[in-house]
């Protein structure tokens, strides 16, 4: 019922950040008051940017009608809208930054470059060159035209973070400043103590400096489809919350689940550090009227945006080694070297899959529509579902295109995990709350990727760094090199 | 000081003088001895920010904008909060001549503007910092937990509990005034009590109903008023006006009817679907809609964006809302004693924003004009409501204007400062 049929034009005053909550109040009763949002009576708010408007009922004014909120092709977008990336200097945070920066976005960046220093402790490097923050920052603003700000700091410093949200006063907060390994969260108790009180403790003082300092800013926070884990039952993958209509059978009896959290079944102390984050961001939710929309993100792969697309010195970081990189990206770095692509176990392992530059459409449709006040929900940000045997063998028939013959090897599983399941995972809420429309395919990413990957100082960055692709890391804690038990030549 | 105006939210002419006779507000009993106390006339609809809106300004809403408590921006379905910048007519303490002024508490006074004096806005007063003028003032009301209004979801924690904290907020806000009245020779005094509003709505049952748990609180929360009351008497000299009024009547509330829910029941008002419909959500084919309490609007051309009903056909159907709205009933009663039009109700430079209609409510009988109309009968923790008639006014000695007979809030300030209002008159 909208004219432009935006995601979010209808939408209204009382999702958006800029409008200040002032109190219920009863207008049957002379105007009592109250002053929780949790109080019962006429909602009455105050709009910061447009305060000539007075005290207004918030569900009067939608996006589609209000001067501050332009139509962009992502939905309509706040004018200026102020947005804090944690973690800016990572894979996702600085094509997140360009996305959101070139749609008018006031983009605020914060990270503390510890993925530079762990992927070089691994004695890796991001394959595709990357400049410093400083460069980056510059090169936006001499090629794109646009201001991306930077600060150096860590999470983990709740002071200086507290004072960057009260001076910045986001209206929308990205949480992408966690550590994104589970091999890394495996490897040994220093590792995963680092992971957990990184990820645990760094998210939840996040929660208390925006309660204090920025309630009103939504937070996006990305998890991992990985918190589910992969159910034996075929239990659908649900985003999040059961459905209306969910049922609890037993001894004879029904109780509705509708609304509860699903289980979670994590396959990592990575995966468990978001599994807790999510509890956390639930939580604050509820107890404080935050708002958030929280990611199940699929497997992400590709280095390709809009953005990134425009010239090398706006290039993301790109990873293939063991505890850094994900699948697709090293096959393909694998297949670029002539390494035999590395299958865990069987390969029959299912997972959801998602492109940089669809992940990045979807975070920035989510930006572009806040939830309400005290809203806690979840989306599934996931496009396809492959089995690792199936993702080797496309990538395999792809670089063929590219007279590349390739191998598949299957080695020992050096993870505990179900390697025979169902997995049915619900991914609806994007394509129809938010108006997601996937722009990407695999197989055209994966030619994308091949293409940059065979750039000679590309592909000889990726053999100067070899060693880091073959797995060493178990689950079990025991050492020692993982058995290849089997080798083979995949059909076309 | 020329004038203390003292404000009694919600307080009817004939309880007050029957408190003061019963012993219950002693102080009021020899008050009430050495003046006039007469019924008067609240604004229409009578609702608490338009009547004081009247009361300091001697216009009706037609001359100071403020219809009720919300209001459509113009040319637009926003609904917005009538405040003190929507308020446009100048108060008696904001006029050349009002000298050095005290204003506290008083309706529709929020955010506070400035003024040759000082000003502590009343409700609806959402946020302490910006009620109060001028700014320096708000660190030692803030210290004092001064309140800019009860909470008033405290009622579901009991009746108790909501009279303690009614209690808590007067007993703040008179050290308030007697702090500051101290401070400067001042011209004019105005205080409101606005707890006696929050009181009646909330217990008007138990004060009819002497057996019940809470009568006695009612009554011991008057008698806290008089007491405050009696400390301002105590400090007033002879030469001082000093007048007290209420801004309506109450009586007894057995149902509040959504008039939106008949509207749409009868064809008149057409709403998209939505959650959370808002005015925004009303289709072409909407002929009328209300607004709180019994402000019914045509849905005209070129008033509101999606407006269809145009000059020509407005005379008929506010014929045909009338004969309607006087006809139906809900729960085997009538909904509106007496239907009032716009035009003939106000008078000044904003009537064209006036309501075509404003529908009196019949006994019992609160009206809302909510649009969520998933209840024509609304639950609500209310019972006491608000009445057209017989609010108060009182004037202390002889040396005042003319109380007409027919007293509207309007005329107050030609009673109490007639040589000021003429003066204006005349320079106007």
């Amino acid at each position: 019922m909208t004219n432009t049929g935006c995601h979010n034009a209808g939408q209204t005053c009382w999702s958006c950040p800029a409008v200040e909550f002032k109190g219920h109040v009863d207008f049957r009763a002379c105007g009592q008051a109250a002053f929780r949002k949790a109080a019962q009576g006429q909602l009455v708010v105050e709009c910061r940017r447009r305060p000539e408007i007075g005290y207004f009922d918030p569900n009067s004014i939608t996006f589609e009608s209000c001067s501050e909120w332009k139509e962009t092709p992502d939905g309509y977008l706040l004018d200026g809208m102020k947005v804090l990336i944690l973690g800016m200097d990572g894979y996702l945070g600085w094509p997140l930054a360009l996305k959101l920066a070139r749609q008018g976005c006031r983009v605020l960046g914060i990270d503390n470059m510890m993925r530079r220093d762990l992927v070089a402790e691994r004695g890796a490097d991001s394959i595709t060159p990357i400049g410093s923050m400083e460069e980056r920052v510059a090169a936006a603003r001499e090629k794109l035209d646009v201001e991306i700000e930077f600060r150096e700091l860590d999470l983990m410093d709740r002071p200086a973070l507290a004072a960057l949200i009260e001076e910045f006063q986001p209206e929308s907060i990205v949480q992408f400043a966690e550590i994104p390994s589970a091999p890394y969260s495996m490897a040994d108790v220093e590792r995963a103590v680092s992971t957990v009180q990184n990820n645990v403790v760094g998210t939840l003082g996040l929660l208390f400096a925006v309660r204090d300092h920025a309630p009103d800013a939504s937070i996006i926070k990305l998890g991992t489809m990985g918190e589910y884990g992969s159910p034996l039952t075929g239990r659908p993958l649900f985003e999040g919350l059961f459905p209306g209509d969910a049922v609890l059978q037993y001894q004879g009896q029904e109780w509705s689940l509708g609304g509860e959290l699903t289980p979670r079944d994590p396959v990592s102390f990575y995966h468990v550090s978001k599994v807790q984050g999510t509890f956390s961001v639930y939580e604050a939710c509820k107890y404080w009227w935050l708002r958030s929309y929280d990611v199940m993100q699929g497997v992400i792969y590709g280095n390709s945006s809009a953005e990134l697309d425009l010239d090398p010195a706006f290039n993301t970081r790109f990873d293939i080694d063991e505890w850094w990189g994900t699948v697709v990206n090293r096959f393909v770095a694998q297949a670029v070297i002539g390494m035999p692509l590395t299958i865990y176990g069987s390969g029959s392992q299912k997972r959801g899959y998602i492109t940089l530059r669809d992940a990045m459409q979807c975070i920035t449709r989510l930006i572009a529509a806040p939830p309400e006040p005290g809203q806690y929900d979840v989306v599934n940000q996931v496009t396809d579902v492959f089995s690792v045997r199936e993702i080797a063998q496309m990538v395999a028939t792809i670089a063929r295109e590219f007279d590349l013959e390739v191998e598949v090897q299957r080695i020992e599983n050096p993870r505990v995990e179900s390697e025979e399941h169902p997995y049915e995972v619900i991914h609806e809420k994007l394509a129809d709350r938010f108006g997601f429309e996937s722009e990407s395919a695999f197989a055209d990413e994966v030619r994308h990727l091949f293409r940059v990957l065979l750039q000679p100082e590309i592909r000889a960055r990726i053999i100067n760094q070899q060693d880091t692709l073959f797995p060493k890391t178990r689950w079990s804690g025991e050492h020692g090199e993982l058995e290849v038990l089997e080798t083979w030549k995949p059909a076309a | 000081m020329d004038l203390f105006l003292l404000g009694i939210d919600g307080l009817p002419r004939w309880m007050w003088q029957q408190l003061a006779d019963s012993g219950v507000m002693p102080n009021s009993q020899k008050l009430l001895r050495t003046g006039t106390l007469v019924p008067m006339k609240s604004a229409l609809p009578e609702v608490s920010s338009a009547a004081w809106a009247s009361i300091v300004t001697g216009e009706n809403s037609g001359g100071h904008n403020v219809f009720g408590f919300t209001d459509l921006l113009d040319g637009s379905y926003t609904l917005g909060f009538t405040s003190s910048r929507t308020f446009r007519a100048a108060p008696f303490w904001s006029r050349p001549d009002a000298g050095p002024s005290l204003i506290l508490n008083v309706p529709q006074t929020y955010p506070a503007q400035p003024l040759n004096g000082m000003l502590v806005s009343g409700f609806v007063a959402l946020d302490l910092k910006r009620a109060v003028y001028p700014a320096d003032a708000f660190p030692w009301l803030n210290e004092q937990k001064y309140s800019v209004d009860a909470d008033m979801s405290l009622v579901e924690k009991g009746k108790s509990r909501f009279v303690r904290e009614l209690l808590d907020v007067m007993r703040i806000r008179c050290e308030a005034l007697h702090h500051y009245w101290d401070a400067e020779p001042w011209q004019n005094v105005m205080y409101v009590f606005t707890g006696t509003d929050r009181l009646n709505h909330y217990l008007w049952e138990d004060f009819e109903d002497s057996s019940s748990p809470h009568h006695q609180e009612f009554l011991d929360f008057y008698h806290e008023v008089d007491r405050e009351i009696g400390r301002i008497l105590e400090r007033l000299d002879d030469r001082t006006t000093l007048a007290a009024v209420s801004d309506h009547g109450f009586a007894r509330q057995l149902r509040s009817v959504n008039l939106n829910c008949l509207l749409a029941e009868a064809g008149y008002l057409q709403l998209k679907p939505s959650d959370r419909p808002s005015y925004g959500d009303m289709l072409p084919e909407t002929k009328a809609f209300a607004m709180d309490p019994g402000r019914i609007y045509l849905h005209r051309e070129g008033r509101y964006p999606n407006g269809r009903v145009t000059d020509d056909e407005a005379e008929e159907l506010m014929q045909e809302l009338t004969q309607w709205l006087g006809s139906v009933s809900v729960a085997g009663a009538p909904v509106t004693a007496e239907v009032v039009r716009g035009g003939d109700a106000y008078s000044g430079p904003f009537s064209h924003r006036a309501p075509d209609l404003i529908g009196m409510p019949a006994e019992n009988v609160a009206l809302s004009g909510r649009l969520n109309l998933s209840d024509l009968i609304e639950p609500t923790l209310i019972n006491g409501r608000h009445t057209y008639e017989e609010s108060s006014f009182f004037v202390r000695g002889e040396n005042h204007g003319e109380i007409p007979a027919d007293m509207k809030v309007e005329n107050v300030l030609d009673v109490i400062l007639p040589a000021r209002e003429q003066s204006l008159r005349r320079a106007a």
